[in-house]
């Protein structure tokens, strides 16, 4: 990869940044997951991989999923987040691998968000 | 001295200064001080209050109460209802509205948790933080790059000076000074430290500064290192944060790769490494002069101070310690400006400060806010009211090192300067809010068992005075209390702030003698009535010599 050199070449690396994270097969569904300590803690790498694992196995395409800090939210975690289509992000928390589930079949797959589990307020 | 309970704000942006804001300002600065109020009541003013139409606005917190337009000529009346009486004043108040305006006390009050005025925590959570693409098309390496190309050393310094930022490690010394004494101090080289050894008992802000948005406080550090002529810089982060290692480690990785850390960064002729330094466990390893005995190699006791770090710091060169959220606020502050940070936070206090709150409330987590709210809004607001609806007794601040504030003092603003005038430290930023239940006396002895254990016993009044305050506590929940114990807490404790070497003896006591300073009847309980109020303290009915003898063996034989 080429050295930041100069203003010019930041602006560049971040055209290029943009150009790779677009280029990922067209995704159009972020789901962001929460992977900090108090994440981890609360069961997030579970949460991860049942989400990885619907993916996989049933071919769904166009998403990405990207492992974050803390929001801050620690006493909800693990706390995932799905933007779809350039949507306003929905912020779910105690996503348990259940919940998780109920996500991904309801609000990623069939566009009906899942009311219970909304955390409010962000 | 009294503790401030009302802080007034009047706009003072062209529209309402054009309507008479500043006679308003001094119309209420002079009757305040005719009232006798200057010691309660703060006046202060506020640029940008949005898009109201009837100005000047005068905005009066805790109550938040907002009212338009106001005159020289109201001012009398108001400060007599409002400040001295308490009532707010119907006929005066301002037409609610939604405040549009960049302004960011109105909307901390509107009750919502808004990200989008975060400065520090921006990034964290919502970006990949092992990712430097992602980074980047956050805004990253913007400030490196303004610095590094455009501005001088001394620039960068007069910036951050005039920002007004304050160290957010707990004692709140102002960042730019400090960067200026480093820079002009004599010797070469020159080191900056990132102190990431956040072992305050409940606080975990730096943690996820470190998780969620590591290049964050890289990039910091290496503008700092331009300001105050350094090229290498050492992070000394808590052993227990693996997870912050690994992510800083990477990201230490992916920014030398790009050409952001090392050799000819952006191009010029400025060449900065970071070094990643893990504790071992020590809470004395995050007194500064302590870490930095730590990183020589040597066991990690407090230096005697003065030199000070920015004279005689890491191998006795000129050295840089600031805290991880001291930092990440130096990115946002070069690539907005110092004018923009103003607009956070209070007159004296300016930007925002990451909180922990843990407790006995209903939300628990991290808030990022700006300076100045009260205690009260963060109880009722961020956390969510009390649990169960409990009644609120006390609020720690800063960790074990913190001061007890007591529910009386919930409207106090939290900005250094307020809270120092009532004689509390905002510390590292954890508060730990305490409902009815909490015993005061089992608080002091979990606090000093800390301090017992924690203390590095390089000095003697440290070692031997947290060592006697847990054992005095002790007896005291236990029944086994004296009257003239409380008279030996305090002169002890006395002496500790006085003699110890460092800060963790200086206020090691600090806590305890909050507890005796606001809640000193119910200590006094345990000893003259042998009850404990919470019910907490397991204190026998039969007097203690009694007691032991009988129960025992029978404890034994359990």
């Amino acid at each position: 990869m080429k050295l930041i050199q100069s203003l010019e070449d930041l602006e560049q690396a971040r055209a290029e940044a943009a150009e790779r994270q677009k280029s990922a097969a067209a995704v159009n569904i972020h789901i962001r997951i929460g992977m900090a300590s108090c994440g981890i803690a609360a069961g997030a790498k579970d949460t991860l991989r049942v989400i990885q694992q619907i993916i996989a196995s049933q071919g769904l395409s166009g998403i990405q999923v990207i492992k974050t800090g803390c929001l801050g939210l620690c006493v909800l975690e693990p706390i995932v987040q799905v933007q779809m289509h350039n949507q306003p992000t929905i912020t779910y928390g105690r996503v348990t691998p259940e919940v998780a589930r109920r996500i991904i079949e309801q609000h990623v797959k069939r566009g009906m968000i899942v009311p219970e589990y909304i955390v409010e307020s962000y | 001295m009294k503790p401030i309970r009302s802080m007034v704000l009047v706009s003072n942006d062209p529209v309402s200064i054009e309507h008479g804001a500043g006679d308003v300002f001094q119309a209420l600065q002079a009757e305040i001080r005719r009232l006798g109020l200057d010691e309660e009541v703060r006046v202060s003013t506020i640029a940008d209050v949005g898009d109201w139409e009837e100005t000047p606005l005068v905005i009066i917190y805790p109550e938040a109460v907002v009212y338009s337009p106001v005159t020289a000529e109201d001012v009398p009346v108001l400060v007599e209802e409002h400040l001295l009486q308490g009532h707010i004043v119907k006929s005066l108040l301002g037409k609610m509205h939604e405040p549009v305006g960049e302004i960011a006390w109105l909307r901390a009050r509107l009750g919502a948790l808004p990200v989008q005025q975060r400065v520090v925590l921006s990034r964290a959570g919502i970006i990949d933080p092992e990712s430097l693409d992602d980074y980047l098309l956050h805004d990253g390496y913007n400030a490196l790059g303004k610095a590094l190309t455009r501005m001088t050393p001394a620039q960068v310094i007069a910036e951050v000076e005039k920002s007004d930022l304050q160290g957010r490690g707990g004692a709140g010394f102002p960042t730019g000074r400090k960067w200026a004494f480093v820079r002009s101090a004599q010797g070469q080289p020159k080191y900056v430290i990132c102190n990431a050894d956040e072992s305050e008992p409940g606080t975990f802000k730096d943690r996820l500064i470190l998780e969620g948005d590591p290049f964050s406080v890289i990039e910091a550090m290496t503008i700092a290192g331009y300001a105050v002529g350094a090229q290498e810089g050492y992070i000394y982060i808590r052993g227990e944060y693996r997870l912050a290692y690994d992510r800083l480690e990477n990201a230490i990785q992916q920014a030398t790769q790009r050409g952001l850390l090392g050799e000819h960064i952006f191009g010029t002729d400025f060449n900065f490494h970071i070094h990643l330094h893990a504790g071992a466990g020590a809470y004395i390893c995050g007194e500064e002069t302590a870490l930095i005995e730590s990183i020589e190699g040597k066991r990690g006791q407090p230096r005697p101070r003065p030199p000070y770090p920015p004279t005689y710091g890491l191998w006795g060169k000129p050295t840089l310690v600031n805290n991880v959220e001291t930092l990440a606020n130096i990115p946002p502050i070069l690539r907005n400006g110092a004018e923009w940070f103003h607009q956070f936070g209070t007159e004296r206090s300016r930007g925002t400060k990451v909180y922990t709150i843990l407790g006995n409330v209903n939300f628990t987590g991290v808030i990022e806010v700006p300076l100045g709210i009260t205690l009260r809004e963060v109880i009722e607001i961020y956390g969510k009211g009390m649990k169960r609806g409990a009644q609120l007794k006390l609020v720690q601040t800063g960790g074990s090192s913190g001061s007890i504030v007591p529910a009386s003092l919930q409207d106090t603003p939290m900005d250094f300067e307020s809270w120092r005038k009532a004689g509390v430290s905002l510390g590292s930023g954890a508060l730990l809010i305490c409902d009815e239940h909490t015993c005061v006396v089992d608080l002091a002895k979990v606090i000093l068992q800390f301090f017992r254990f924690e203390s590095c016993a390089k000095c003697a009044p440290c070692r031997v005075g947290t060592q006697r305050l847990y054992e005095l506590m002790s007896e005291i929940s236990q029944g086994r209390g004296a009257p003239e114990h409380l008279d030996e807490i305090l002169i002890l404790g006395r002496d500790m702030e006085l003699l110890s070497n460092c800060g963790l003896g200086q206020t090691a006591s600090v806590a305890v003698r909050d507890i005796l300073k606001y809640f000193r009847d119910e200590v006094e309980e345990h000893i003259y009535q042998r009850h404990c109020r919470a019910g907490v303290c397991q204190i026998p009915g039969l007097p203690p010599a009694e007691f032991s003898a009988i129960q025992q063996p029978a404890a034994q034989a359990d």
